[in-house]
């Protein structure tokens, strides 16, 4: 199974775009990021914290050589966020209807294949997989 | 059976496989009641579970994860830093290949113009099987040893014969097998010090010309750059080409120690825009060249060829070979007697030459290493009395100038070497020419690659490699008692151990035919 090439840079670049977006919110400091890193116990420092890590995985999503891991980077950050709105957040988050968690299954779906076709790109690993 | 202390991987990867789920969910609670933080290894351990599934259960490539998980990996990792590893701390001086450390920082420390006396003794082993030069009692004056001089074509009677002034040349590598900046370097270097470069097989020599230093044309068995559309030779590109002022020599390349009997080989990877227009080839495919020249099939057609180059070219033209079958030269030079043929030039390439990309068993198994050719081809040309119709080039790890004054005891008139220069050049001998990964940029194309090689002081460390050299080379005639390098010979060499083809001559190191230039003068009244 080969992903074609378009499709694979346009998951990129959905991934990279609403992660990069979601890491200016934190870096502003938004009322809805203040209010759910108030309520996971981790403002301001983890806010921040997230933010630098989603903004490398974003801007490592628009290269070809580093989108592997910057997807894994990706995968993690969402991964985090679906355990916060498992345990604390609950789907409708700060009145926003389900958003938030929509755009957390889009950036998974997309960096997922991104990670799967371009795995061998990764460090030290990449080579067995 | 298995002693105590002896580590049974296979418990510890069955504890680790239920170590990383109940680590998993211990993290979990804590992230959950104590602080979110903690999700951060939660993650961690969640991907490492999953990396770990699907090592034992869903790739079947590797046994040693399938049955071991994710902790076989560290296998993996230290395999892939073995060399680095191994290149740094593990291997000693003598045991890297081709070229071990020694020999590698003796080009470097000339290269960098650094002095290169050692203490307390040496590394290498006094076991009989050694090639060692012998020295005389009564060593020649250093500032009395004539100046190197060796003049290409004249036998021939070349109005164009091109005059060697120093007895190592740049051998050839091609622009696409090296980087526009190796070749650049390279040729400024040669420029600077005054010696000829080979353009090695890569079509018409554009950078190299923009540097004028004093170039040998190579012509590989595609003939890139001077071809015609089936393989053949287009003999107006040649004479044009021939025709610069800066290429002074046409070499005709029969075949490659690295590779005999297999043409060159041009990844994919390495094929720039530039290159695929330099050579006349595709950029979406390796590009292989033919095994021989389309035109020599036999000796006789050979010949004619040379001949045919030689009158295209108007300038000297010579041969490149690896020797294979002593019995097929001889059969060469016997029909360059009868048609009264000569190349201006032999050079004979032993099977340790490198390459920029070749297949292993090539490299490895198929040739005969320079020590045996060389002695196997002089013999056949003194005894076809046929010595003096030509000059004789070698090549083959002839990296340090002790090792080239073995060759030219040997019989060779001027030795080749690319590696040598290569090494000057900053070459760490990574390994990676055939790859485009080239860590210092010398045998790349990737530009972000080629970037860290600076032009102007490679080529310098390219001149002081060769006045190093050549500062050694007059001691070392000096230390052996001749005045002129055309002294050397082979009763300059101790060498009990060389086999074959070899031994005749080191056995009778005086030379019975009177036509061997040079090498029945007795220097310094020593005999
Ligand atoms: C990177 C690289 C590229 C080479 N390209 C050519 C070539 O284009 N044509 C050729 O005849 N030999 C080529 N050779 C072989 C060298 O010219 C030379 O014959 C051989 O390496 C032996 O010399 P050395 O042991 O001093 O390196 C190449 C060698 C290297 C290492």
């Amino acid at each position: 199974m080969k992903i074609p090439k378009g499709v694979l840079w346009s998951c990129q670049i959905v991934a990279a775009m609403i992660i990069g977006f979601a890491a200016v919110t934190k870096f502003v400091g938004t009322d809805g990021s203040v209010f759910i890193f108030s309520a996971l116990g981790m403002e301001p420092f983890g806010r921040y914290l997230i933010g630098a890590i989603e903004l490398t995985a974003a801007s490592m999503l628009l290269t070809s050589g580093f989108a592997a891991i910057g997807a894994l980077f990706a995968i993690g950050t969402m991964l985090g966020a679906t355990i916060a709105h498992l345990s604390y957040l609950g789907l409708d988050v700060d009145g926003d209807a389900g958003a938030r968690v929509m755009m957390l299954s889009v950036v998974l779906t997309t960096a997922v294949p991104v990670l799967i076709a371009r795995r061998q790109n990764l460090p030290l690993i990449g080579s067995t997989l | 059976m298995a002693s105590a202390a002896s580590i049974n991987l296979e418990k510890i990867a069955r504890f680790a496989q239920l170590a990383v789920p109940v680590a998993l969910v211990t993290v979990a609670f804590v992230g959950h009641f104590f602080s979110f933080y903690f999700h951060f290894l939660t993650v961690t351990l969640l991907l490492l579970f999953l990396l770990d599934l699907y090592y034992r259960h869903g790739q079947k490539e590797h046994a040693l994860l399938t049955n071991f998980g994710f902790l076989a990996q560290a296998r993996y990792l230290t395999e892939s830093i073995g060399p680095e590893l191994r290149q740094y701390l593990f291997s000693d001086d003598l045991t890297e290949r081709p070229f071990n450390r020694l020999e590698r920082a003796e080009v470097y420390r000339k290269a960098k113009g650094q002095d290169s006396t050692a203490a307390f003794g040496s590394q290498m082993s006094f076991e009989a099987d050694e090639v060692k030069l012998r020295h005389s009692m009564y060593p020649t004056a250093a500032d009395s040893i004539a100046p190197f001089e060796l003049t290409v074509g004249e036998e021939r009677g070349l109005s164009t014969a091109h005059i060697l002034r120093f007895p190592v040349m740049i051998s050839a590598m091609s622009y696409g097998a090296l980087s526009v900046r190796a070749v650049r370097a390279l040729a400024r270097g040669a420029k600077k010090s005054g010696i000829t470069m080979n353009t090695g097989e890569g079509g018409y020599p554009k950078h190299h010309l923009e540097e004028g230093c004093d170039l040998t044309f190579q012509m590989g068995t595609a003939k890139f750059g001077v071809r015609n559309e089936d393989g053949s030779l287009h003999e107006e590109k040649l004479h044009e080409i021939a025709q610069k002022a800066a290429v002074k020599m046409v070499e005709i390349k029969l075949s490659q120690g690295a590779k005999p009997g297999k043409g060159g080989i041009l990844p994919k990877e390495k094929i720039s825009e530039e290159i695929s227009e330099l050579r006349g080839v595709p950029m979406d495919r390796d590009v292989i060249s033919p095994p021989h020249h389309l035109e020599c099939t036999d000796a006789s057609s050979t010949v004619r060829f040379i001949r045919r180059v030689q009158e295209a070219a108007g300038i000297p033209v010579g041969i490149k070979l690896c020797l294979g079958h002593p019995g097929e030269f001889e059969g060469l030079v016997r029909e360059m007697k009868s048609q009264g043929v000569f190349p201006d030039y032999i050079s004979i390439d032993g099977a340790e030459g490198g390459t920029g990309a070749a297949p292993r068993s090539f490299m490895d198994d198929i040739g005969l290493p320079l020590h045996s050719a060389l002695p196997a081809v002089v013999r056949i040309l003194r005894a076809e009395g046929v010595r003096d119709r030509l000059k004789l080039f070698c090549a083959g790890k002839l990296i340090s100038p002790a090792r080239q004054v073995v060759a030219l005891s040997l019989g060779a008139d001027a030795v080749y070497t690319a590696r040598g220069f290569m090494l000057a050049l900053g070459c760490i001998q990574a390994l990676q020419c055939n790859a485009n990964t080239c860590p210092v940029g010398i045998t790349t194309q990737n530009p972000s690659l080629v970037r860290g090689l600076d032009v102007e002081q490679r080529s310098q460390r390219v001149r002081n490699y060769v006045d190093g050299l050549h500062h050694d080379h007059v001691a070392l005639l000096s230390s052996l008692g001749c005045g002129r390098f055309a002294d050397l010979s082979e009763r300059n060499l101790f060498a009990p151990a060389l086999a074959g083809v070899a031994a005749e001559h080191v056995h009778h190191p005086m030379p019975t035919n009177p036509l061997d230039r040079g090498s029945m003068t007795v220097v310094g009244g020593v005999s």
